[in-house]
This record gives C-alpha cells, sequence and structure tokens, in this order.
C-alpha cells in the first residue's frame, strides 16, 4: 500500500468525520421565520361606520366635553375614539355600556362650568337605559345632567372623572343605530313557551350581549311565572358569543352541570336559540356547557328554529272568535272590514244576548260562549251563558273592568272585606255553582292600598298588566307582572310588578294591543288625555288626541288599535291619524 | 562510493536491524511497542488483513456519511412537518381566540382577565394531563392601551422562553405568524421547540400576543431511536462488508498464498512441484500460467544442467587427457632444461627455461582447473580437524615472504591472543589466505599488507587488507568470477591463473562461511573470510568489518 493511497484514505476518513459531527439532528435554535397570514375574519367590511375625531391639541374644556360626548355615538363597541378625552385612569374605569341615556333631541349637550375645572353637563332625555337593560321612560321635558372634572395630562386638557355608572350620552337620531330593545327568553312555569323579557342593548357585538343577558336569572317580574334552563353561576367562555360566516353563533358556557332530563336541555336551547336569533347576523346558534355540545334527540349541528329542537313554537293559545260589539243594547259581531253603513242591511241574528247599557266594560271569553260585564253602579260582575244573566257572588263593590284571559279565568279588580283585591273567577266551572262560581283572590302584595282599575292577562296566560290608582283614584299607573299559577292554571299570585311607561296623571282604559304593546289613554303632566302605547320594553308613544276617548280596546288583530269615545264613536288608529269606524258602545275582543 | 558485495542469507541482516531497533526501544513500552510492531509486522505481510481493514474502513466511511446524510433528512423533514403542523394549529387557535376576543363583552379589566382565562383554559391550553402545546398570552411590545392585562400562561412555561427577537417581530408584523426554534426546559430537559408568534386585538386593552409553544418531544425521540438503529445498522454493515472481503480474499488469497508456496519449493530445487489447477476462473489460469512457466522452467533448467555437465565433464576430460602428455613433455623438458647449460646457442638455453616456466604455470593451470572440476561435479569434500587459524596465517605469511620481500611489502599480522580456533580443513583455508595473501602483495604496489584475525562465539575471521589501487565500484562483485581480470591490458606475468579467487570462494562455501570482497580506488582493497567455528554450523556476524568504515 503505497503512501499516496495511505494519505488519501486519511483524507476520506477526516471528511466523514466532520460530516458526522456535522450532523446534528434537530435543530435546538433559528431564526424567527414568518409564517402564514392571519385570517383577521373581518367580515362587516359593507356595514356603515362612523369615525369621530380625537382631541385635537390645546382644545378647551368645552370642546374635550364635547368631543367625549360626540365620540360616544360610535359603532365600533371599542370607543377607543372616546377614550383618548380621558385620562387613563377615567379611560379604565368608564364603562361605555353603563347608563345610557337616550336624548329627546339632537342637540348637543348644554354645557355650564361649575369651576375651571368641573363642568356640568345637561340633555332633555327620552329615556335612559340602566346597565342591566331596563328602559326608564322619562317624562318629557325631564333633563339629565352629568358632572365632570377635567385635568391636564401633558398639557392637554383631559376628562378625569365621570359620573359613577356615566355611559354616554345619545342623541335621538343616532338611538336607533346603537340601542335597541330585544327580548330576553324564559320558559313559562305553567305550559311548554317561552316568556320573553324585553331589555334594550347597544348593538355592537348583539349575539354575545343577548346571550350574556340569557344567562342573567329570572327577573323579579317573572320571578314564578317563568324559569330558566341556565344553571346558576354559569358564564361565557371568553364573555364572548362568536358568529361565523355562515351565522352560527356559538354559545359555550362555562357552569356546573345542567339539570337532568332531556326538557331542560330543550328549554337551554329554545332560550338561546329565540334570544340570539334576534341578532339580523345570527341564522343559527350552536350550543355546548364547558365544551360539551348539548346534546338533544333529533339534533345535529347549529340549530335555527325551535322546530328543530321539538320545542312548541306557535304563538300562544289563538281564538277564533271574533270580537264583539254593543250599539245599544244589541251585542254583535265586530267585523272591522264590515263599514259602519251596511249594519242595516239584514245581518243574521246575534247569537249573542241582549245587554242593557246599563252594564258596562263588556268582556268576551276566549271561546265566545261567554260574556261579562259590570252591574248597574259598579257594584257586581254578571256573566250571560246564551241567555241567561249569572251574577257572580261575593265578589265586593267597585269593581274594576272583567277580562278573561285564555285558560278560562275572568279576572276582575274590586273591593272586598274592606281590601282591596283582584279576584279570578273560574269560568270552567257552573256558574250557577255558588261555591265553584265564587271569586278566588290573587295574591299581590304590591297591589295592597290600591285600587285595580283594569287587569288584562297577556295573550301568553303568564302576564298580567294592571292599570291601578290608590284608593283616591290618583297617581294611576301600568304595570307589568308575572302569573303565578297552581297547577290547575288558577292563577295564585303575581310576582314583582315592573312598571311601564311613566308617572301618569290619570289613564283610563287598558288594552293588549299586541305581545309586547299595551295601550291606555293618559294624561302626561295634567295635560289632556291621549292614547298612548305603552311596550313592555318600558318605552311609551304618545298618539294624537282623540277628542273624548274613554277606552281603548283591540279587536283582536295584532297592532290594531281603536278608541271608543264617550259619545259612542269607535276610532281606529291608522299611522298617525284616527279612523272613525262607526257608532259603538262598547268592543271586546275575546280574552282581550 | 562504497562498494560491497557478500554472499550471505537476506533475511539474517534484515533480522539484525530489527534486532537493533528493538534493542534501543525503553523496556517499559515494550509490550505496546511489540504489540503495535506485530500489528505493523501482520499489516506488511498479510494481504487479507489489509483488504479487510481497508474495506472495513471505507465501508464505515460510506455508512457514516450516508447515515449522517440520512440523518440529516430526517431530521430537517421532521422539522418541516412540524412547523406547518405547529403553524396550522396556532393559525386556527388565533383565529378561534380573535373571534372570542372579537365578540366578547368583556368591558372591566376584571372581565377581560377572566375572558382571557377562560379563552386561554378552554381554546388555547392543550386539553388532557400531558400537554402538547404550552400557549403564553402577553401584551404586545407596541400596545399603548392604558389598560394593562394579567400575563396568561397555559403551562409551566412563560414569557421567558420567548426570545425578544421574536416579540420584536410579532409587534411588527403582526397580520402573520411568526415562527422560531428555539431550546425550551420541559420537566427538566431542554428540548427544542417549535414557537408560533401570533396576535390578537383585544377590544378595549389593545393588541397582546399569543406565543404557542410545540415541544419537538416526539421528533427528539424519534431522531434518537433513528440514530441508534443507524448506528446499529452501520456496525453491522461495516462487520458484514468485512466479512465479505474476508471471504473474497480467502478465495483470492489461498491460491495466491500456494502458489507462493510452490514457488519456493522450486525454487528450492524441487522442480517437479505444480500448482493444482482446478476449474476455469482466473485463479485457475493463474496456476495453468504458473505450472506451464514451471514446465518451461524445468525443462530449460534440465537443459542448461545436461549442456553445464557436458561443459564440465569436457574440462574434466580435456584435463586428464592433457595430464599423460603433460607428464611426458615434463619429463623431456627436465631433461632438456638440466642440460642446458650444454647448449652452444644461448637463445637455445633461453627457450628451454622459458619452456620449463611455462609449463609450471600450464601444470597449475591444469591443476587449478581439476579443482574446479571436482567443486563443480560436487567432488569436493571437506577434511576437518580444530585448527588455530593464527598459526595458519602465520605458516601462509612465511611461505610469502619472498614474494613479498621481491614487491618490497611488509606484511603486518594482528592477531588476538586467545586461540582463534574453528573445525576447518586446513589445507583449503590455507590455499585460500595464501591465494588473498599473494594477490593483496601482488597489488599492494609495495605498500604494507595487513592481516587481521578475528574470533567471536561462533565465528572467526581474517581480513586481508592491502593498500594499493584498490577496487573500483562494481568490481568487488566480480573479483570471483573465474578469469575475470582488473585491468585486461595487464600482462598475465605474475601467478594467477584467474581461477584462485573462485576456488577460494568454493572452499569458503564448502565450509559454509563467506568470502567478501570491499575496495575503493586508491584505498586499496580489503577481503574478509569468515567461518563458523564449528563444523556445519551458520554465521549470522562477523567479529570483523568489512569495510574500514564499519565499527
Amino acid at each position: 500500500m503505497g503512501r499516496p493511497v495511505r494519505r488519501r484514505v486519511a483524507a476520506l476518513v477526516a471528511l466523514a468525520a466532520l460530516l458526522t459531527a456535522g450532523c446534528t439532528g434537530l435543530p435546538t435554535s433559528g431564526p424567527v421565520v414568518s409564517g402564514p397570514e392571519i385570517d383577521t375574519g373581518n367580515r362587516d367590511t359593507t356595514e356603515l361606520r362612523q369615525y369621530f375625531p380625537g382631541p385635537q391639541d390645546g382644545a378647551s374644556v368645552d370642546g374635550i366635553v364635547q368631543g367625549f360626548v360626540r365620540a360616544g355615538a360610535a359603532t365600533d363597541g371599542t370607543y377607543t375614539t372616546a377614550r383618548r378625552f380621558l385620562t387613563g385612569g377615567a379611560a379604565e374605569r368608564w364603562n361605555p355600556d353603563a347608563t345610557i341615556v337616550i336624548q329627546s333631541d339632537d342637540e348637543a349637550p348644554t354645557v355650564t362650568k361649575v369651576d375651571d375645572t368641573t363642568l356640568r353637563l345637561s340633555v332633555d332625555v327620552a329615556g335612559t337605559v340602566g346597565s342591566d337593560g331596563r328602559y326608564e321612560a322619562a317624562v318629557p321635558g325631564d333633563t339629565a345632567t352629568a358632572t365632570v372634572r377635567l385635568t391636564r395630562v401633558g398639557g392637554q386638557w383631559r376628562i378625569a372623572e365621570l359620573p359613577e355608572g356615566f355611559g354616554r350620552f345619545v342623541k335621538a337620531s343616532d338611538a336607533p343605530r346603537l340601542v335597541r330593545p330585544f327580548a330576553v327568553h324564559y320558559i313559562s312555569s305553567s305550559r311548554r313557551a317561552t316568556v320573553a323579557d324585553v331589555r334594550w342593548f347597544p348593538l355592537d357585538r348583539l349575539a354575545p350581549r343577548l346571550a350574556r343577558a340569557q344567562l342573567d336569572p329570572v327577573p323579579d317580574f317573572l320571578r314564578g311565572a317563568a324559569v330558566s334552563a341556565v344553571p346558576d353561576g354559569a358564564r361565557l367562555l371568553g364573555d364572548a358569543v362568536s358568529v361565523d360566516e355562515d351565522g352560527v353563533a356559538a354559545v359555550n358556557l362555562i357552569s356546573g352541570p345542567l339539570e337532568a332530563g332531556e326538557a331542560t336541555r330543550q328549554n337551554l336551547w329554545a332560550q338561546f336559540v329565540r334570544t340570539l336569533t334576534q341578532d339580523p347576523e345570527v341564522v343559527s346558534v350552536s350550543l355546548s356547557v364547558d365544551g360539551v355540545p348539548v346534546d338533544l334527540s333529533g339534533v345535529d349541528g347549529p340549530v335555527s328554529t325551535l322546530d328543530q329542537i321539538g320545542f312548541p313554537s306557535g304563538p300562544a293559545e289563538t281564538t277564533s272568535t271574533k270580537p264583539i260589539v254593543r250599539r245599544g243594547a244589541d251585542v254583535t259581531v265586530f267585523d272591522p272590514s264590515v263599514q259602519a253603513q251596511d249594519r242595516a242591511s239584514g245581518r243574521p241574528a246575534s247569537t249573542y244576548p241582549q245587554i242593557p247599557q246599563a252594564w258596562t266594560h263588556l268582556a268576551l271569553s276566549a271561546d265566545g260562549r261567554e260574556v261579562a260585564a259590570v252591574d248597574p253602579g259598579g257594584d257586581g260582575i254578571s256573566r250571560w251563558r246564551d241567555d241567561t244573566r249569572y251574577e257572580v257572588p261575593g265578589v265586593g263593590a267597585r269593581v274594576s273592568s272583567p277580562s278573561y284571559d285564555r285558560r278560562g279565568f275572568l279576572w276582575v279588580g274590586a273591593v272586598a272585606d274592606g281590601a282591596d283585591r283582584l279576584f279570578v273567577v273560574d269560568t270552567r266551572a257552573d256558574p250557577a255553582d255558588p261555591v265553584a262560581a265564587r271569586p278566588t283572590p290573587v295574591v299581590a302584595d304590591w297591589l295592597v292600598g290600591r285600587r285595580v282599575v283594569e287587569a288584562k292577562v297577556a295573550a301568553d296566560g303568564d302576564r298580567v298588566a294592571v292599570l291601578s290608582t290608590r284608593a283616591d283614584g290618583r297617581d294611576p299607573r301600568v304595570d307589568l307582572a308575572g302569573v303565578v299559577r297552581t297547577d290547575a292554571e288558577r292563577p295564585q299570585r303575581l310576582a314583582a310588578p315592573l312598571r311601564l311607561g311613566i308617572a301618569f296623571s290619570s289613564a283610563r282604559g287598558l288594552a293588549w294591543t299586541g305581545d309586547q304593546t299595551l295601550a291606555t289613554v293618559a294624561s302626561i303632566r295634567g295635560r289632556s288625555p291621549r292614547p298612548t302605547v305603552l311596550t313592555v320594553g318600558g318605552d311609551l308613544l304618545v298618539l294624537s288626541a282623540v277628542r273624548g276617548a274613554s277606552a281603548v280596546a283591540n279587536a283582536g288583530t295584532e297592532g290594531a288599535l281603536y278608541v271608543l269615545t264617550s259619545d259612542g264613536t269607535l276610532f281606529l288608529r291608522s299611522g298617525p291619524r284616527w279612523v272613525e269606524s262607526g257608532p259603538a258602545d262598547d268592543l271586546a275582543a275575546a280574552a282581550g | 562510493m562504497t562498494g560491497e558485495a557478500g554472499v550471505g542469507p537476506g533475511p539474517v541482516l534484515v533480522r539484525g536491524r530489527f534486532g537493533r531497533v528493538g534493542g534501543a526501544l525503553g523496556e517499559s513500552g515494550r509490550s505496546v511497542r511489540d504489540l503495535l510492531v506485530g500489528l505493523r509486522r501482520r499489516w506488511r505481510q498479510s494481504l487479507r488483513v489489509r483488504v479487510v481493514a481497508t474495506t472495513m474502513l471505507l465501508g464505515l466511511l460510506v455508512v457514516s456519511l450516508l447515515g449522517s446524510v440520512l440523518h440529516d433528512q430526517i431530521a430537517s423533514g421532521l422539522e418541516r412537518s412540524k412547523v406547518q403542523s405547529s403553524q396550522q394549529e396556532a393559525l386556527a387557535l388565533t383565529t378561534q381566540a380573535q373571534a372570542y376576543w372579537d365578540g366578547s363583552t368583556s368591558v372591566t379589566v376584571d372581565e377581560l382577565d377572566q375572558a382571557a382565562r377562560d379563552i386561554m383554559q378552554r381554546i388555547l391550553a392543550s386539553p388532557g394531563p400531558d400537554p402538547s402545546r404550552y400557549v403564553v398570552m402577553s401584551r404586545s411590545l407596541n400596545n399603548t392601551s392604558d389598560v394593562f392585562l394579567a400575563s396568561v400562561t397555559s403551562g409551566a412555561l412563560d414569557l421567558s422562553v420567548v426570545s425578544a427577537d421574536l416579540q420584536r417581530r410579532v409587534a411588527a408584523d403582526p397580520e402573520r405568524l411568526q415562527t422560531q426554534i428555539t431550546e425550551v426546559p420541559i420537566d427538566g430537559r431542554q428540548l427544542p421547540s417549535v414557537v408560533v408568534g401570533s396576535s390578537v386585538e383585544i377590544q378595549n386593552a389593545g393588541a397582546y400576543d399569543l406565543y404557542f409553544i410545540f415541544p419537538m418531544e416526539q421528533e427528539v425521540d424519534t431522531m434518537a431511536l433513528i440514530g441508534r438503529a443507524f448506528v446499529v445498522a452501520g456496525v453491522i454493515l461495516t462487520l458484514l462488508v468485512g466479512a465479505v472481503a474476508w471471504v473474497v480474499t480467502r478465495q483470492v488469497v489461498l491460491p495466491v498464498r500456494r502458489a507462493s508456496e510452490v514457488a519456493q519449493r522450486l525454487s528450492a530445487g524441487r522442480l517437479n512441484e505444480r500448482m493444482s489447477a482446478k476449474g476455469e476462473d482466473d485463479l485457475a489460469l493463474l496456476a495453468t500460467s504458473f505450472n506451464g512457466m514451471a514446465d518451461s522452467l524445468q525443462s530449460q533448467i534440465r537443459q542448461l544442467e545436461g549442456l553445464s555437465a557436458v561443459q564440465q565433464r569436457f574440462v574434466s576430460d580435456v584435463s586428464h587427457e592433457l595430464r599423460t602428455p603433460l607428464t611426458t613433455i615434463r619429463m623431456a623438458v627436465d631433461v632438456i632444461h638440466s642440460s642446458r647449460d650444454g647448449f652452444a646457442d644461448p637463445s637455445v638455453a633461453r627457450s628451454a627455461e622459458l619452456l620449463a616456466g611455462e609449463l609450471d604455470r600450464f601444470e597449475a593451470l591444469l591443476a587449478d582447473l581439476l579443482e574446479i572440476s571436482r567443486f563443480d561435479a560436487g567432488a569436493a569434500a571437506l577434511d576437518v580437524e580444530p585448527v588455530d587459524l593464527r598459526g595458519t596465517v602465520a605458516s601462509v605469511v612465511a611461505a610469502a615472504r619472498p614474494i613479498a620481500d621481491r614487491r618490497g611489502s611488509t606484511i603486518l599480522v594482528h592477531a588476538p591472543d586467545v586461540p582463534a580456533e574453528a573445525e576447518v580443513d586446513e589445507r583449503r583455508v590455507q590455499r585460500i589466505l595464501r591465494n588473498l595473501v599473494v594477490n593483496a602483495v601482488e597489488h599492494g604496489e609495495g605498500k604494507p599488507v595487513e592481516i587481521h584475525v578475528g574470533v567471536s562465539e561462533d565465528a572467526v575471521a581474517v581480513v586481508v587488507e592491502d593498500h594499493g589501487v584498490g577496487l573500483r565500484p562494481g568490481e568487488a562483485a566480480n573479483v570471483f568470477t573465474r578469469f575475470w581480470r582488473a585491468d585486461w591490458a595487464r600482462a598475465r606475468t605474475t601467478g594467477g591463473t584467474g581461477l584462485g579467487l573462485s576456488i577460494s570462494l568454493e572452499d569458503a562455501r564448502l565450509h559454509n562461511g563467506w568470502l567478501q570482497a570491499w575496495g575503493e580506488p586508491g584505498h586499496g582493497s580489503r577481503f574478509r573470510l569468515t567461518l563458523p567455528r564449528t563444523s556445519g554450523g551458520t554465521l549470522h556476524v562477523s567479529p570483523l568489518p568489512l569495510s574500514p568504515d564499519e565499527p
């Protein structure tokens, strides 16, 4: 073996050693490398957006405060611009979704100087939305004020202190695009249906807001009448509900275990589906608890309607009974399409009995077989079946106008045994039976000392709207309360009241004109009474006046509102106007 | 310019040289050195060892190269796929987290912190007890929001494992995922990990970075497994290659060894030895060719032997045939020579003298020829007895004294005090020495001739040195050739028949001895006779140096 060969082998061995030493396997460090782009998922590029200017250098205290208020109308939900008017500490404390003041006009706030660094803002207010979403209507002409303190940060004025709970001032024209009412749904205790609680929500990130509200326990005014299937202490993962491109809202609950039973899971689904699908972005809902999808037989994937989960979705029990109208003593079927002049032409004889005019405040049962009215003098209630009149035994004095609910109970307020009470009469029993036909009291602590003027049960039978006054007839107010029924569906007591509308000077008549709306004839601050629409969401709409309006009524159709005048004329609301619909002394819809 | 020639077994000299190297070594390292020397000798002597070792070395080389390349390829493949899957996972998680943050209604710091914890725990954190990823959420470097959220981590790792460089890059380019491979301590182990950085925008709190740390635990284990497999496979492969080489060289080397043995026996004179040639492969061809060569050599040798025998016979016969007439001529010449004074013509008397002188030379030549032919015929026999060579040298010097005196040379004898006794045929030794001394005197140009006698354990030596014209390079090898002359122009006036040194060499060989010549022009020449002290013994080293330069 020659020396060059040996040298070559040595070189090869060295090379191999080098290569083997260079082979280190997995790397232990490396440079930073840019990877794929992150899909930020911004879909709402077509949505109208409005950006407000931030604080200008050298702006006055006035300018800073006005700029802050204006920037509160931003729709981005983050209020980054508005926060720039605040000091760091104030920005951290400020919750833009705390009390939102909705102005009654579009004027900028009136600013008055308290001292060099303290300003008072005041606006005319239409209503306020609290952090709990309750809308509180304001008496027209009321103002809301907020006192803010400013300080200099880096030579620029900034707001250092806002009033506790201050959210935003929203101009009347901005309000519809910033905050609106939506229903949060609960499950009725007495039937398979949802019961709505209408609250107001800012429109940004609506789905998570609705879902978050859905986690709240049953509100006081429905306690006992409705339950929630959401476990106590549940929270949303990340306080968030994400809505994907297909409109699927993913609700991910963190909570303790669900109550057992298919019905509970079905109720949970029903609540979230009904509530979340109000958000126009949400098409369907997927629901999971602690990362595990809430299992429901026959349900696979996101749900968009109650039918899919087997929950009854139909409206409350409907009635096919047509409303009745009384002209003189004649009680006939009221057909809104038939004009007054057609009345003369020979119509089939009415199946309803003649009820003399001395009896007032007609009410028609849901099945149309029974009519009730207040006895002459107002100290009793009569019920007519076919042509027979039955006197309701032991009602008491000063009875209110009667009304039927759709479950066969006649509601009436009266003063019995010296106390003002609310009663129900079971119309399923024989009216001639002196025991079964006796009215039974409905417990409602909050009505103690008040007199019930009208008690109208909503079509769902779970809520009752009560117009009551003090014993002397003043301080009328309309309250909404859940009806707590026994197993036999007999109303037992009312839940705590939710006050609707505002403090009126007077109010007469009360009628449901829809699922979530009521009407009354009320006067505000002593002005002449006007038909007024109240919503269960809390706001109210004062309609144009009808001379001599004495009562309101619906005719069984959603949204239709009739006003009866004291001179016996019927007016139908048609947009902003009132249309005369012929003479009538009384109008009663079935279970209205 | 040293000319050196000798007769003697080569390996003996080689062994002597190595013996000297070994002697120079210290005792301590002797065993290691012996091992090394043994290995080296084995390396040099065994083709099989060389081939197997080289093949295994080259096999190891190739296996290492291949293994390292494959190892690297697998590692980079694993790394690539891990980075890719990590990025995909991080991308999906980031998108999901961003969707949650977009939909989050949290406003206050407490709510945001709660939301961050929830999102980390329920979405980002790896499910199960043995996390496949770790997630760190921390405020982005360029977040100027006044709201500060707590950093959240999903496991034992925190922001300290994320390099500042990665944080800067995420802050600079939040639209993209940023990936870095770094080493992360997990369960007391430093594991290379893929760190993917991304950014989410939190309403009311600004940008927050998410760092997903994916430890390459499985990949590391896989690589360790592959590495072990490679080592085992490499060792097995190398051994296999070595075994193959062993088998192959065995198949080649065995016939070659047989061939070499046969060749050795051939060279030892056993001309009938042949290789076995079976089959038709290359080795069979070699054997056939070898056998052919052996056949041809054998026949040529036989032929040459025949020729040589004829020649020797011829010389022997001629010599014998010449002896009878020569005896007659001798008697006649003696008569003529004794009566030369009676010749009237002095030129006739002179002729008679010349005739007698040339006849002496002729007789001597004939005697030498007969002697040589006896050697050639293998008829020479030794008649050994213990002889002190100092006496032999003295008698030879005494006999040569008259010639030396004529030439004006002095003969100096350097003999040891101890007897230089050896079992030799004194007549033959005397003949050798006489030959050498007379040669030295004749070529000594009147300068002194020195004779050294040396004795050792198993050999005696006599060196005859003159300081005459010396030998030219290459001549030392020729001096023993029959009828060779240093200068052909020089008249053959003096005694030599041209066969003296040849006969002396044959005599030395007959004793198993050496006769070697050394010479340098202008420095004279040296002839050394070395003889074993016991008859039939072998020589290893001579007691006296051949050249004067040797110690």
